[in-house]
């Protein structure tokens, strides 16, 4: 079967400003596609870029130059009509981080999960958007009770769920996740991944997910990007990652993974990488799908 | 269990005297909706020179264990009854001046966000500086020691950061500086509170390598407070797993890792995905592991926690 690309990013460069009229290069000259109903990873070190990257996709940043194709549409530019830019926004959906952050304090949880509704005009019958509410708690695994509370009142697992039904709302095709764990405890991150799985089983839809967990990108992705320096350095399907990585940098970082073993892990050598090595130009096959910047 | 000998320096030895002892400690906040048991009869003892980890999830009581040791309890909370004994002396109830003399010297904590742990305001060698200052150093020697400690927790040119504030400088960087500075007077105890979870598991593990190190050299005795299993894996000697502020159970890290006891230990071990990079260059030694993952997937009740039908036996 013929996997149908449903997202496409050229060349994309998202460069900033400084006050003092420095240029920081948070993401520069990144190409890659996602297929419909794939899970695709990142990876990377903190400050490499990979937030920026999924803000690009989100479209919360104008990119400075490169292209972003939305099932072959252009997602910024002047020939986007305000119709294109509604549908898009409420085909791509993002859960931030920092739940607490992300949630009006000041709103219900009723009111947050039902807010996308309200802002994409389909605000239904009262009794209808009840039941809606309802489901939409039940399926990330909360008690529809829940939804008089207010986000203080909830736990980090909690509040993160609410995030995730709020962003399921609107039925997206691709949903991107920025490090969606990282902000919570061990067996609570190991629940989320499971619920991470299971709904994009149930929904098909397309997931970008950042994380710094690699175990958890080993299990939950198809394919995975690592990310240094605003640069993609190797992009590969997972097992074919994990298990012949070929950037200096993907082997430092697979030596650096946990494992609950105290044995193996005191004899874990770490693969040191020079960071001052200069990164390759082109990004080339290496074999099937499995690109290195060389 | 006795599965491998460990070699490793600093390992307790039966007559040596204990640095820290806990005593049926029990701690407890005072809410409007009643008393909340933060800790609850823990009995704890470390001797010199050894790690000692302790995990589980948040809000177990991990933090104000440690914080009840260092007295830096907040102050809803109190020590409703047991014992805190330091290098042989009580100090439940000493007075605030008694343990002000105490911290920084004979007991260090090490907080988890060492963004906020540092003063913005003052260069970082200033405030490795300060506890050198406190012992009636004078400055020119306290500044060599400063850097002495910079170097030894990994800083490199520590000349040149010296004279920065902390938001010049990466994560890494101000954790270890925070580092430098509880080492600064040469703790008998350091109490490290989730020191790697905001650093990068690059970082992290140069970190934990840093811990190892700094034991080696210098011989102090660490709690280390994590939720990251692989973390405590990596350095421990000895683990504790807390659940509602009780410690459950208490070995060594073999002990605990290969056959854990309590139901909550190996519920916690089975929640860690587990992935092991091929062509790392690491022989692991395959009986140890399968022996390991059959226990956990037995004490499962035979259902294994594999995610999409990978198991960690199938990349080997």
């Amino acid at each position: 079967m013929e996997k149908e690309i449903i997202l496409e990013v050229c060349q994309l460069k998202q460069y900033f400003e400084l006050p003092n009229h420095r240029l920081v290069k948070a993401v520069d000259d990144v190409s890659f596609s996602v297929s419909r109903g794939e899970v695709f990873g990142l990876v990377g070190e903190s400050g490499c870029g990979k937030s920026t990257l999924a803000r690009c996709l989100a479209g919360i940043y104008r990119p400075t130059d490169g292209k972003i194709l939305w099932e072959q549409m252009s997602v910024w530019g002047k020939e986007v009509t305000r119709k294109q830019q509604k549908k898009r926004q409420r085909e791509i959906q993002m859960i931030f981080q920092d739940s607490a952050a992300a949630l009006n304090p000041r709103m219900r949880v009723e009111q947050i999960v039902l807010e996308p509704l309200r802002i994409h005009r389909r605000r239904q019958e009262r009794w209808q958007s009840q039941e809606r509410l309802e489901a939409a708690l039940i399926q990330v695994g909360l008690p529809p009770s829940l939804g008089l509370k207010y986000p203080g009142e909830l736990s980090g697992g909690q509040r993160q769920r609410v995030a995730i039904a709020r962003s399921l709302m609107l039925d997206p095709k691709l949903v991107i996740a920025d490090e969606p764990t990282a902000a919570l405890d061990l067996s609570t991150q190991a629940q989320m991944i499971h619920l991470f799985q299971q709904l994009q089983k149930e929904k098909q839809f397309t997931f970008v997910w950042i994380a710094h967990d690699l175990n958890a990108v080993r299990i939950l992705s198809d394919r995975v990007g690592v990310m240094l320096k605003g640069r993609l350095v190797e992009m590969a399907p997972v097992e074919k990652l994990f298990c012949n990585p070929l950037h200096p940098y993907t082997k430092a970082l697979l030596s650096a993974i946990h494992i609950p073993d105290p044995v193996y892990e005191r004899n874990r050598k770490v693969v040191e990488y020079d960071r001052d090595t200069p990164l390759g130009e082109q990004m080339t096959e290496y074999e099937e799908g499995h690109f290195v910047l060389v | 269990m006795g599965l491998c000998p460990d070699k490793r320096a600093g390992m307790p030895t039966e007559n040596r005297e204990k640095i820290l002892e806990l005593k049926n400690l029990a701690v407890s906040f005072a809410t409007p909706q009643g008393e909340v048991q933060a800790v609850r009869e823990v009995n704890l003892s470390v001797e010199p020179g050894e790690i000692i980890c302790i995990v589980g999830e948040s809000g177990c009581g991990k933090t104000v264990l440690c914080q009840s040791v260092m007295h830096l309890l907040p102050e809803s909370s109190q020590i409703k009854s047991g014992e805190i004994r330091l290098c042989g002396r009580d100090i439940t109830e000493s007075s605030e001046n008694e343990l002000q003399k105490l911290r920084g010297t004979v007991m260090a904590m090490v907080f988890q966000d060492p963004l906020t742990t540092l003063n913005p305001t003052i260069p970082v060698g200033k405030q490795i500086m300060e506890m050198l200052l406190k012992k009636k150093m004078n400055r020119r020697e306290a500044k060599k020691r400063a850097l002495q400690l910079m170097e030894l927790t990994g800083i490199e040119k520590a000349g040149e950061k010296f004279d920065l504030q902390p938001h010049f400088l990466s994560g890494g960087m101000r954790q270890r500086c925070v580092l430098a500075a509880a080492l600064a007077s040469d703790p008998a105890l350091l109490l490290a509170d989730e020191v790697t979870t905001a650093l990068d598991v690059t970082v992290e593990t140069k970190i934990l390598d840093l811990l190892l190190e700094i034991r080696r050299k210098t011989g102090t005795a660490i709690i280390f407070v994590t939720h990251d299993l692989g973390a405590a894996a990596r350095i421990a000697d000895r683990v504790a797993v807390m659940y509602a502020g009780k410690i459950v159970e208490i070995g060594k890290a073999e002990e605990i890792f290969y056959a854990p006891r309590h139901p909550y230990t190996s519920r916690l071990l089975s929640s860690m995905p587990i992935s092991i990079p091929k062509n790392q260059g690491i022989s692991l030694e395959k009986d140890r592991m399968g022996r390991y993952l059959k226990e956990r997937d037995d004490n499962n009740g035979g259902k294994r926690n594999n995610f999409r039908g990978m198991s960690a036996e199938a990349v080997f």
